[in-house]
């Protein structure tokens, strides 16, 4: 049985140096994640537009993120009291006191197909599953998982093109390793956010290190790219005849099952040819090291993933990223903080005190890490801007209440300006039972993915600008 | 004395009573007042008399007591009860069926709001229940079920990696985790591909091939052999074609992985070039400590060879190669220069035990199985290499076709690298081969017609298919040399030869996977490392304690394996394994130290998996214990009857110790179940779970939860009562019957990566059979899975499934 490598907080963040000091951030955009000058001359155009050589913001591209938080909030101390200009913060909000200005909250949002359905207890699997697909989850523990594509990943099909990686997925939570996962949901449902397609869940990356190789490569580009890839590129070529091979001898439900892989060796080889046509060596930004393994402290795992959400959007490696904080229905404990008890169970809190105390000190928490990400994403310029004013980053919870399992008036938070599209900095009231989905729509369509349609959307979202 | 441990001594007679079960075996033998016979099995009857039973008997029953919520349009569970019946329905839902059964054989139904049945009503229901589905049973037609195309998962990756090149280093443990299904990561349906996983493979295919290129045993006009490459040089060390140069004193450090505890031979290579009167002096320091100092009188065209054993302490070994001497002297052929004194290492590398991470030249012959000459040219080379490379690597003899492509490949590279690098190219994309990274079962090349023995239309799986069903099975790995060759002469259709290959893999170090992955997930071990105790209430409980945990239970499982016991002995036994720490957190005296030892039980609770500390903390909460997580969890890996899942919109238990709360876990919990809706399941749970209450949230063991004395007595619905672990462990062994046909599914499942379903009850039911004429042995389940239909032959996935 392997377990996973963590080691104390100073070794891992010692990998990451300077990296995250403020400063340095800027220093980061001339480097290039790993093949990243494919679309250099587009990047340098976009970025000159921005401001670094002159022009208006508008050719900056638009980078989405979608953070999950498990297990619902303590929706009184996370609503702020009146619709309008965010004022008065309540007390689960105070670590954005600062970018009060660079938020808003979307109150009234429904994800209706994480409702049951008819399909009884799972919520937490449900909500999950639902959250960025807006698609109702098949139930069952094992065979015939069957969801549906997740607004990430249309997003990572239509712009995810341009970059070294159409998307990147973290999380902070591996996923269980043994046992049934939700009241007879497979685990596939309740540790992955983001699908490709119906029955294609996109893993996600726990180990910072290997995010980081992700983005630049293993050897931190110190060897012959050129050679490399035109060595993978004749290894795909026999690979595809292989599996051509394959689909003859094998069934007709498993010619299907062979399409995902056929499917990821395409976007291999995309790559393989975009790291080919441009002679570029590869080099992670100046300063930023491999971090060496996961972080034993939870908070400084939460902010080396966020981390490595900017570095990717700073250098253009992707412009679309999902972060599932914790599998949902997490049963962390937060004895760390004081909290005794565990996430799930204390999220069942029966409006008792001492567990609403406890579950108001997790919400806290989790803003805390949150508004750790926003204010560096906000130390970063870009252009006459921020690289947070580029961006539109969806946080929330599939669950309202944690104690009701509520789908409906879920807690969002709606962070940057979408590149001058968004207006943020107020909390906005929704009709009952709007569709989370129109809010994809909006955000889809503010990073030029022409999307009209999304799960359950009626059209998109009012009032975001 | 308890039962179970009578039972054991007892086998003659329990053989004799093999067809009733253990329970009646026990009853009859007169050892344990009060236990009540397990009931005979049920004989199938003729389908007409069971419908017209239905419709006479059965039917105004189920409507007196049963429609008000489960007919009439109402299905409340999913449970309905007034459908058209026939023999077809049953066989449709048998499930549903077994579930209604259940419910009224204990009891649980109908809830107290609706009129309980008289009980020879009751009795005739559950009777009837039995026979129909022993007749549905019957007349099922055969069907050896659908798997769909398996992609390896990390650990079978890992496994197959290491035996199919001899390099250990586990490159899985950096994919994405793989989901689970059923409760194993081995099901073939959620073992899903995405372009990340894809990434994964490639690149880690590029790795093992360098990997091998670098070890000792050829020529390496590419790189420097063993661990050269990797050397941290101090500055004053060069490097060369030949080797590291040491032109004057300096070292260079070596850190391979290695497997703690493992002995290894480190293997050095070494020359000089002479200045002064003395030779180059190398001192070797392994982990500090200095192994060798040597005077290196070779010149470089014929370098000494120097051998040291040593024991590895960690994962890794700090190597430490000094030259200590550093001379110059005016150089006599060349004016006003002088010469060194050098050392120049040629080779540092380590060899280990099979499978420990050395990588040494054994594991590189495997795949470099020969060398160009002037008999063997190039090309010629090339292709014996990758034909057997690519019949192992996927499991069946290579195809001409497939072995053309790659030597394109080895061709193509040929002309810009060395011939093995070349190779390795090709090498490389054989591991990306979905030949490779999935277990290929081929379709027939026709339609299997359907016939009334054969009514799904199946075929026999091929025999290399045959091979690595096997192989994954037992070992979590690809088939060694021995099956690839029964498969070759087609002898693992003959079902004796089958079974002492069987027997053999069993006993084999490899069936260690077996015993980690289906006990490490059935027993949930693997969640052991994720569980969190609060430390200030139980500063004992860490992770060295709960990888104690861990380890008594595959220690214990073990035994199960290797001696072939009964697989009753999970239930309850004599002996388990301790080390001093556990030992002292269950109250064994006598256990000191860290290893592990056999100790057999004498007036202890323990003894069995459901009290074993891993069980009881994995089912407990961080403060507290959970008796419904505990009776939840018999249910479930014990029983096979896990209780539906708890209505939304129901909390759960606050979080707190009984002092903090101030009544006892036992009043909050029958507070808690006052709805007769929630008692119809928890009274089965709880009830189970009480019997625990004498362990604390981290199985140790106490007479007290805070200041209330513990209550560990439960009573399930029917009116079964027990009081603590022992007569607990009675009970479980009196539903022996679902216990077996519970541990036969689980295995089932991993066997074949895949869920059991109800077309399934056909080869549940004769493995079943077949374990409990066998005394339950181990080796009974595990034969019986390999010689079932399910195991044997394969079809086409139909429409509805």
């Amino acid at each position: 049985m392997s377990r996973p490598k963590i080691m104390d907080r100073r070794t891992a963040l010692k990998g990451v140096g300077l990296a995250i000091g403020l400063p340095l951030l800027e220093a980061m955009i001339p480097g290039g994640c790993f093949g990243g000058k494919a679309y250099a001359d587009e990047k340098k155009s976009a970025l000159a537009a921005a401001g670094m050589g002159g022009g208006g913001s508008s050719k900056t591209p638009v980078r989405l993120a979608f953070v999950a938080i498990p297990n619902g909030m303590w929706m009184d101390h996370f609503t702020p009291p009146a619709p309008g200009p965010l004022t008065n913060l309540p007390p689960s909000l105070k670590p954005l006191e600062s970018l009060r200005g660079d938020f808003s909250v979307l109150s009234g949002l429904e994800q209706d197909n994480a409702k049951a359905k008819g399909d009884g207890p799972g919520d937490h699997a449900r909500s999950a599953a639902a959250f960025l697909t807006g698609a109702h989850p098949f139930k069952t523990a094992g065979s015939n998982i069957k969801l549906g594509v997740s607004v990430d990943q249309i997003a990572a099909k239509a712009i995810g093109q341009q970059t070294h990686l159409p998307s990147l997925e973290l999380g902070c939570d591996a996923g269980r390793k043994a046992g049934e996962c939700d009241s007879g949901y497979a685990c596939a449902y309740v540790s992955n956010i983001s699908w490709a397609d119906e029955t294609t869940p996109m893993p996600k990356l726990v180990d910072p290190a290997m995010v980081f190789e992700r983005m630049f490569g293993k050897d931190n580009g110190q060897f012959d790219m050129q050679r490399k890839m035109a060595e993978r590129k004749s290894i795909l070529d026999y690979v595809r005849e292989d599996t051509r091979r394959l689909e003859k001898q094998v069934g007709l439900s498993d010619v299907r099952k062979l399409d995902e892989f056929t499917t990821s060796l395409r976007e291999l080889e995309r790559r393989i040819e975009n790291n080919l046509k441009n002679k570029e060596s590869v080099a992670p930004p100046a300063g930023f090291a491999r971090p060496t393994a996961i972080p034993k402290e939870y908070a400084e795992h939460l902010k080396l993933m966020y981390d490595m959400m900017i570095v990717a959007f700073q250098t253009d490696c992707t412009r679309v990223c999902s972060f599932q904080v914790a599998s949902e229905g997490s049963n962390r404990s937060f004895s760390f903080m004081g909290v005794s008890g565990a996430h799930h169970e204390l999220s069942h809190h029966g409006k008792k005190p001492d567990n609403v105390e406890a579950i108001k000190k997790i919400d806290h928490f989790y803003m805390s890490q949150f508004g750790y990400f926003l204010q560096r994403m906000k130390a970063v310029k870009e252009g006459s801007g921020t690289l947070l004013d580029n961006c539109l980053i969806m946080m929330g919870s599939g669950i309202g209440d944690g104690d009701r399992h509520n789908h409906d008036d879920l807690p969002i938070i709606l962070a940057g300006k979408g590149g001058g599209t968004a207006v943020p900095g107020r909390h906005i009231v929704y009709p009952k039972n709007t569709p989370l989905c129109n809010l994809f729509i909006s955000m889809l369509q503010r990073a030029k993915v022409t999307t009209t349609r999304f799960g359950d959307s009626t059209g998109p979202l009012a009032q975001l600008s | 004395m308890t039962c179970g441990r009578a039972r054991h001594l007892n086998a003659k007679r329990a053989t004799f009573f093999k067809a009733v079960g253990a329970a009646l075996a026990l009853a009859a033998a007169g050892l344990c007042p009060g236990v009540i016979a397990a009931e005979p099995r049920p004989a199938p009857k003729d389908p007409k008399e069971i419908v017209s039973r239905y419709e006479r008997e059965v039917k105004p029953l189920l409507a007196t007591h049963c429609f008000k919520c489960h007919g009439n349009g109402k299905k409340k569970g999913n449970v309905i009860l007034d459908e058209a019946f026939s023999i077809e329905h049953v066989q449709k839902n048998t499930l549903m069926w077994l579930a209604a059964l259940e419910q009224v054989r204990t009891g649980s139904m109908p809830p107290e709001d609706v009129q309980a049945p008289k009980k020879e009503n009751a009795e005739l229901l559950v009777k009837w229940m039995q026979e129909a589905v022993a007749t549905a049973d019957s007349v099922r037609p055969r069907d050896p079920g659908f798997v769909s195309l398996h992609r390896l998962n990390r650990t079978e990756y890992n496994n197959t990696i290491r035996d199919l090149t001899g390099i250990d280093f586990k490159p899985a443990d950096d994919f994405p985790a793989d989901d689970s299904g059923y409760g194993f990561d081995n099901i073939a349906d959620v073992l899903t591909m995405s372009p990340l996983l894809a990434e994964k493979y490639i690149g880690t295919a590029e790795t093992i091939v360098e990997r091998l290129l670098k070890m000792e045993g050829g020529k390496h006009p590419a790189g420097l052999p063993g661990l050269l490459s990797e050397a941290k040089r101090s500055p004053t060390v060069g490097q060369d074609d030949s080797g590291l140069i040491y032109r004057m004193a300096g070292n260079a450090t070596f850190q391979p992985r290695v497997q703690a505890g493992a002995e290894y031979t480190l293997k050095i290579k070494a020359s000089q070039q002479v200045a002064g009167t003395e030779a180059a002096k190398m001192v070797v320091k392994v982990d500090g400590a200095e192994v060798l100092a040597q005077l290196v009188d070779a010149p470089k065209e014929k370098p000494k060879d120097f051998a040291v054993k040593f024991k590895a302490k960690n994962d890794t070994v700090k190597i430490v190669v000094e030259f200590t001497n550093e001379f110059k002297e005016p150089d006599p052929k060349r004016q006003g220069k002088n010469r060194n004194r050098m050392l120049v290492v040629h080779l540092v590398d380590i060899e280990g035990p099979p499978g420990s991470g050395g990588a040494g030249a054994g594991s590189r012959k495997k795949v470099f199985i020969a060398e160009p000459s002037k008999d063997l040219a190039e090309p010629a080379c090339a292709e014996k290499i990758l034909k057997n490379f690519v019949t192992r690597a996927f499991r069946r003899p290579a195809k001409e076709a497939e072995v053309q492509s790659l030597l394109k490949i080895f061709t193509a590279a040929r002309k810009d690298i060395s011939f093995e690098k070349a190779v390795g190219s090709a090498l490389t994309a054989a591991l990306v081969s979905p030949f490779f990274l999935f277990r290929v079962e081929s379709k027939m090349p026709f339609a299997i017609p359907a016939t009334p023995d054969n009514p799904t239309g199946a075929w026999p799986l091929e025999e290399y298919e045959l091979a690595t069903r096997l192989s994954y099975f037992l070992w979590s790995t690809m088939p060694d040399d021995e099956l690839f060759m029964l498969a070759g002469q087609r002898m693992l259709k003959n079902a004796k030869i089958r079974e002492e290959q069987v027997k053999r893999m069993t006993k084999e170090r490899r069936s260690s996977q077996l015993i980690e992955n289906f006990a490490g997930q059935w027993l949930e071990l693997r969640n052991l490392d994720e569980i969190m105790r609060d430390e200030k209430v139980f500063p004992q409980f860490g992770t060295k304690m709960a990888s104690a945990m861990e380890r008594e239970a595959v220690l214990f499982f073990e035994s199960i394996v290797r001696e072939d016991r009964s697989i009753l002995t999970l239930l309850d036994a004599d002996y388990t394994y301790l080390n001093g720490p556990l030992a002292q957190l269950y109250g064994v005296p006598g256990v000191k130290g860290e290893e592990f030892t056999r100790v057999t039980l004498k007036n202890s609770p323990r003894g069995g998996v459901v009290t074993m500390g891993s069980t009881l903390a994995l089912t407990s909460n961080p403060t507290r214990t959970s008796p419904v997580k505990r009776g939840k969890w018999v249910l479930e890996q014990i029983l096979g009857t896990p209780p539906p899942p708890p209505p939304p919109e129901v909390p759960s238990l606050p979080e707190k110790t009984s002092d903090e709360a101030g009544v006892s876990l036992r009043k909050r919990l029958e507070a808690h179940r006052a709805d007769p809706n929630c008692a119809v399941c928890h009274n089965r749970m709880d009830g189970l779970g009480f019997a625990l209450e004498n362990f604390d949230p981290i199985g140790r063991w106490r007479d007290s939860d805070g200041k209330f004395p513990v209550d560990a007595s439960g009573t399930l619905p029917g009116g079964v009562s027990f009081n603590g672990a022992q007569e607990l462990k009675t009970v479980l062994l009196k539903r022996s019957d679902a216990f077996v046909r519970n541990f036969v599914e689980k295995m089932f499942t991993f066997a074949l990566g895949r869920g059991v379903k109800q077309y399934d009850r056909g080869s549940i039911n004769e493995i079943v059979k077949h374990v409990e004429q066998n005394e339950f042995k181990f080796s009974s389940v595990v034969m019986g899975i390999v010689n079932s239909d399910a195991f044997l032959k394969r079809r086409e996935k139909r429409g509805d499934e």
